[in-house]
């Protein structure tokens, strides 16, 4: 029995040590919530010339946003020069985007822990409709809360109008991009073409590149995500439709709709195999390593064409607006909200943050690492940022039109099915006006009727 | 019987392959950079960097998340055995009335989907501000990793003849004696594969840690997922992470592999 009694003494022991350690650890860690008091002087000048507003020394601010992509990386910098600033301290809580929703509304709904959330158009209103979200309005109509010039005027109108509810504004905006066309431009030379100008253009030229040099003819997001639905969004803009009307009910035009489709299905005869399974990433790696002739995806995802270190092409692409009729170009108008939370016991440090990242200088920074657009109108009058962003021009001219996907709970489900729709289309499932009628359905189901 | 050997190395090593070729593809991805990553065809000689590791270390402190996850899962195992364990031997030996029902509704606490759970203990948490704290998360760990422990060592101690245990109980030995003494030394084995188990389910576990987890409470799971954004992904990174993750586990096995085959085969042949 002696083994045996030996065996029992180190199993015991090492459960033992074990649940007491476990007991330590249980008395720290980290809530997730947000601390201090809230005191300080919101009205304080800038400590550094361009630097936020306000000092708030006791203030600790917990900031929800997704994890990945290049911004996080950049927003840790943001936070920790804010927090040298003003004294107090900014941590970000990074989940991944496909459960961003959920951990935010369980955490607004709650007790809170957060302070500043990064919150994406579809949930808008629904935070904002559930009181989660604290309305800004005083705040940024007080002049000794902003630095001198910057107020609602600041910011290009439709985008800033994207953060209101109920006449009231809850969050100011950046990570403002769209869809737009890449083209390679010494392949266009090669082979005698012009650069596109209209989409039946976009789809003959990919038709005559697809299969020359062991390129697609064209590149483009297939996969269920989001992106499709973006790029339908920007197709039907350029026809003058749209998914909703200023009353929130449906405007989507079957045929505007149905002819959207045809080109998405003519175009994905002509893109890489697999384009079902394209994310953005994965249209922007295959354009990036010679794959495709061209591309269409979002903004921030053609980054990748123009990094040395992911593109064997850099340099070689061209970029234009999607267009249905020439000198009409259109697209969808994406961005993300900050927002203070209602919660929040530390609503002045918060407005301070708010502030200072969305301001135009702040912006391009982030846009020069990003490829996304600020939301203040000095942004784009920014010669650094114009210099570093190739696609900036296309943007524009694609903005100058563009509308924003609708702020309901509902609208990612509807943006699913719209997907599913496209999908079955360029499968052959569905013919374009199947397609259009499945997403009326659809978006009429989510938005009301 | 040759033909028998030679399908029986094919089967082994086309399961071989198929389970390592995505591992081997991670590790070769962790040590590639991104343009080496992006190629159109397959891309085998390189210039190994560890840039991604020294990424993922230094700036993105996955340590942090490798700790968080290392005393989640002990302490979750831990509280597992603790409880499990002598549920498992009442279970067994002790006279309870109704104990196929017990042992049935702690298996059923098993089936429930995590996400039904997830949001009542997101609740309880907050309400007793646990919420973010190591603790939620190991008593989150130990729903799915109890009925395991009770279970696979109920069964092993019904594997064990009951007559050691009633020698020890007429030599004077109280019925936790026996237990202590004599059942749980013989079932060491067991115990130790139920941890081995209990220890990958919550190093594994996703679903509690993302809703219940504070920003310094992250486990290895929510640190790798992270590498996905909305418009890229970081594969050289999320690779690098996969593989850091990888390796604690796999030492794990290779220090428990006597164990769990002794464990997991225990009473499998009578004598």
């Amino acid at each position: 029995m002696a083994r045996p009694q030996r065996q029992v003494r180190r199993w015991s022991g090492f459960a033992i040590a074990l649940v007491v350690a476990s007991a330590v650890v249980a008395c720290s860690g980290g809530t997730g919530g947000s601390g201090g008091s809230g005191d300080g002087d919101p009205n304080a000048a800038p400590a550094s010339a361009g630097g936020p507003m306000g000092r708030f020394p006791d203030d600790k601010l917990v900031l929800s946003r997704w994890a990945g992509d290049p911004w996080t990386s950049g927003q840790k910098d943001a936070a920790a020069a804010w927090a040298k600033d003003t004294g107090g301290s900014l941590d970000l809580d990074a989940v991944p985007y496909e459960n961003l929703h959920d951990k935010q509304a369980l955490a607004l709904a709650g007790a809170g822990g957060y302070d500043i959330l990064y919150v994406h158009p579809s949930w808008f209103g629904e935070f904002a409709k559930a009181g989660y979200l604290a309305p800004i309005d005083d705040k940024l109509a007080d002049p000794k809360r902003n630095p001198g010039g910057f107020s609602a005027d600041s910011f290009l109108p439709n985008v800033l109008a994207q953060g209101k509810y109920d006449g009231k504004q809850y969050c100011l905006p950046d990570f403002v991009s769209t869809t737009v066309l890449a083209y390679r431009k010494d392949v266009f030379e090669k082979n005698g073409l012009k650069p596109p100008t209209t989409l039946d253009e976009v789809a003959a030229d990919a038709a005559t590149l697809n299969g020359k040099d062991g390129m697609a003819g064209i590149a483009l997001p297939g996969k269920r995500g989001g992106a499709v639905a973006d790029v339908m969004g920007s197709l039907l803009t350029a026809q003058g439709n749209w998914w909703f009307g200023a009353d929130g009910k449906t405007t989507l035009d079957k045929s505007a709709a149905a002819n959207a489709v045809r080109f998405y299905v003519q175009a994905a005869k002509n893109a890489p195999s697999g384009v079902l399974n394209f994310h953005v990433d994965e249209a922007s790696t295959a354009a990036a390593q010679g794959k495709a002739a061209m591309i269409i995806s979002t903004t921030p995802s053609l980054q990748a064409l123009e990094d040395p270190a992911k593109s064997s092409t850099a340099g070689k692409w061209g970029y234009a607006p999607l267009a249905f009729t020439a000198d009409k170009p259109a697209g969808e108008l994406i961005y993300w909200n900050w927002c203070i939370a209602a919660k929040s016991t530390q609503q002045d440090a918060a407005y301070s943050f708010l502030q200072w990242y969305t301001s135009g200088e702040q912006q391009a920074k982030v846009a020069i690492a990003a490829a996304t657009g600020g939301a203040t109108k000095d942004f784009y009058t920014n010669p650094d940022v114009a210099a570093k962003l190739p696609f900036l021009d296309a943007m524009n001219k694609a903005l100058t039109t563009s509308n924003p996907q609708p702020s309901v709970a509902a609208w990612p489900k509807a943006q699913d099915q719209i997907e599913l729709a496209v999908q079955e289309a360029i499968q052959g499932k569905k013919s374009p006006e199947q397609a259009a009628d499945a997403m009326y359905q659809a978006v009429s189901s989510a938005l009301g009727g | 019987m040759k033909r028998w050997t030679v399908a029986s190395y094919t089967i082994v090593v086309v399961f071989l392959l198929v389970v390592l070729v995505p591992i081997a593809a991670v590790v070769v991805n962790s040590l590639k950079v991104p343009a080496d990553i992006f190629t159109p065809s397959l891309k085998l000689a390189f210039t190994p960097t560890f840039d991604n590791y020294a990424k993922v270390l230094g700036d993105l402190h996955f340590q942090t998340f490798l700790m968080n996850s290392t005393l989640v899962a002990l302490g979750s195992t831990a509280l597992s055995l603790a409880v499990g364990v002598p549920a498992a031997y009442a279970l067994a030996r002790l006279p309870i009335r109704g104990r196929e029902l017990w042992a049935g509704g702690i298996l059923f606490t098993r089936m429930v989907p995590a996400v039904a759970l997830v949001v009542p203990m997101y609740v309880i948490f907050q309400r007793t501000e646990l919420l973010g704290t190591y603790f939620a998360l190991i008593a989150a760990h130990t729903t799915f990793n109890l009925p395991i422990v009770i279970w696979m060592m109920r069964s092993f101690f019904e594997e064990l003849p009951p007559d050691l245990e009633e020698a020890a109980l007429v030599d004077g030995s109280g019925r936790f004696g026996a237990f202590w003494r004599v059942a749980l030394p013989l079932t060491a084995p067991g115990l130790a594969a139920t941890a081995v188990l209990c220890l990958l389910f919550s190093w594994n576990e996703f679903l509690f840690a993302l809703v219940l987890s504070g920003r310094d409470t992250q486990t290895v799971p929510i640190g790798v997922a992270s590498f996905i954004g909305t418009v890229s992904v970081d594969w050289g990174g999320s690779s690098a992470a996969a593989v850091l993750a990888l390796v604690p586990v796999f030492l794990l096995g290779l220090v428990a592999q006597r164990f769990l085959v002794r464990g997991l085969t225990f009473g499998a042949v009578k004598g």
